[in-house]
């Protein structure tokens, strides 16, 4: 099976697989779940909250991390590599501000971040990052992006995805919710990214971190209490929705 | 010795051999692990005196080991009917016993022995110590030489991770958690989960506890639940509820906040995957 072909990470095996590239995307679901929803003017990014110990200040515990006034990302994965990985992503940022005299839009970041892991995946002596990384923000002339990288360094745009544990559920639910008129609504696109959460997260709202970035404005992380208005919010609707059914039969 | 260059070597000869770092290390090592001790309670260890062979007579036998069956036992079987510990197992090396003091936390490391208040040949041994593999053979040796399994069910709950799993199934498609189970030849019963395919095996003290069992033809079954993180989960816990278990589990609402409680204890130590 996977005998010696993982033992160098630039050694295929006769199959063709890079045993230590999938063995990373195994991180990468030991990871938290993240969610990012693109609608027309707004791009929404949902992560299950780590839980702190009781003496930990959770200041520095985060998922969600600001790349540059209009770009930030989310990633499920090896925390310690991520950071690497952010800090490298904010640094291109300010210099591509600096030479080109321009922010960088969505994409070019997306592929310097996904260039930087392919790079890892085809050296000596090195190992792949442990991480995907949601990234979302408007482009200058006011697009809202969202890309997805992961640890191959492979990247794709999407409207909605989902990276970390439990994706492959959270990705067929947004597959099955997200339409073209939820995307003119802002609401809609906060509450389809909190659904899509509360499909694993188990304790609702209080275990949720929502970053929301609206056309022209800044990223702002949404209060608990605001979490927990639109949690009520579709609790109701769910409701309702079942109320209706009792009453067709 | 001087060289081409000036400097001065030690001299070294090829004839005596001054390595000897060796044996050095083998001093370093125990030479005999510490045997572990069974205490009974002042009520058993009484009505040990009065029996003939000095067993603890049993017809039910669970035994737990690792953090997700220990979980399991403790949620679903101790905290909701009426359990009274009335053994524990320890070693004579003090460093581990001490460090198995405090209880209550994720550091509690004891191995205790629990019987049924309403069937007093029903027995639960948590065993939430690791076994050296080198122990596992005194560590088996005195439970069967303490209490009497050969008319017993014995159902032993382990867990192990995927990353030791082999299947033609690649790693990222297996869907976690899921239970393997082996029995002895004398247990009948019809299995409820897959056997464990070859060639995996089970390693370690329940390996040498499934030995025994086969060789003395006791009726015994293991169930191995193969769990993706190193961390509990309120799934991998879970998963023990298929088992074929000796004992009747009563779930309420308070098991899965107990669950809950108890993962979040121990996930928010991993700070590595985020």
């Amino acid at each position: 099976m996977s005998d010696r072909y993982d033992r160098a990470i630039t050694v295929f095996s006769p199959d063709g697989h890079l045993f230590q590239v999938e063995y990373a995307q195994e991180a990468v679901k030991k990871g938290s779940t993240a969610v990012g929803v693109r609608g027309k003017n707004i791009v929404v990014l949902g992560v299950e909250k780590k839980a702190v110990a009781k003496l930990q200040e959770d200041r520095t515990v985060r998922k969600i991390a600001l790349l540059d006034d209009h770009v930030a990302l989310a990633f499920a994965g090896l925390t310690a590599d991520a950071r690497i990985l952010i800090n490298r992503a904010r640094i291109e940022c300010q210099s591509h501000r600096l030479t080109v005299e321009d922010p960088v839009t969505v994409e070019y970041i997306t592929q310097y971040v996904a260039q930087l892991k392919q790079r890892y995946t085809q050296s000596n002596g090195r190992r792949p990052f442990g991480l995907s990384a949601l990234i979302i923000g408007f482009d200058m002339d006011g697009t809202p992006r969202l890309y997805q990288t992961d640890p191959s360094g492979t990247y794709h745009e999407w409207k909605a995805n989902t990276i970390g544990r439990s994706a492959k559920t959270v990705r067929e639910f947004l597959e099955k919710h997200y339409t073209e008129e939820l995307q003119a609504n802002d609401d809609e696109c906060i509450k389809l990214t909190l659904k899509a959460l509360l499909e694993v997260v188990q304790s609702g709202g209080k275990n949720m971190e929502v970053a929301v970035m609206r056309r022209g404005k800044q990223l702002q992380m949404m209060e608990s209490d605001e979490i927990e208005k639109y949690i009520a919010e579709i609790e109701k609707e769910r409701e309702d929705e079942a109320e209706k059914k009792k009453q067709k039969k | 010795m001087a060289t081409y260059f000036g400097e001065v070597l030690p001299v070294s000869s090829r004839a005596v051999d001054l390595d000897d770092d060796e044996d050095e290390n083998d001093d370093e090592l125990p030479q005999t692990l510490p045997s572990p001790v069974l205490q009974w309670s002042v009520h058993v260890q009484e009505e040990l005196n009065h029996s003939k062979d000095k067993k603890l007579s049993c017809s039910k036998f669970l035994l737990a080991y690792g953090i997700e069956a220990n979980a399991f036992a403790d949620i679903y079987l101790i905290k909701q009917s009426s359990f009274e510990q009335i053994g524990s197992i320890f070693t004579s090396s003090e460093a581990v016993d001490e460090a198995a003091g405090a209880k209550d936390s994720r550091r509690n490391k004891t191995c205790s022995i629990f019987r049924d208040s309403n069937d007093s040949s029903a027995l639960l041994c948590m065993c939430k110590r690791d076994v050296l593999p080198e122990e596992s053979y005194t560590w088996t040796k005195l439970i069967l030489d303490n209490i009497d399994l050969s008319h017993a069910v014995i159902t032993v709950l382990t867990s192990c991770s995927t990353g030791n799993y082999s299947s033609e199934i690649p790693q990222s498609q297996l869907q976690t958690p899921f239970l393997r189970c082996l029995k002895t030849t004398e247990y009948t019963a019809p299995a409820v989960c897959p056997a464990l395919e070859q060639p995996n095996m089970l390693t370690g003290f329940p390996a040498m506890l499934m030995t025994f069992f086969q060789v003395q033809k006791y009726k015994a079954i293991i169930f191995v639940c193969y769990k993706e993180n190193r961390f509990i989960e309120v799934a991998n816990v879970k998963s023990f509820l298929k088992a074929a278990l000796p004992f009747t589990i009563r779930t309420n609402q308070n098991t899965e906040t107990m669950l809950v409680d108890l993962t979040e204890k121990h996930a928010i130590h991993d700070m590595i995957y985020m």
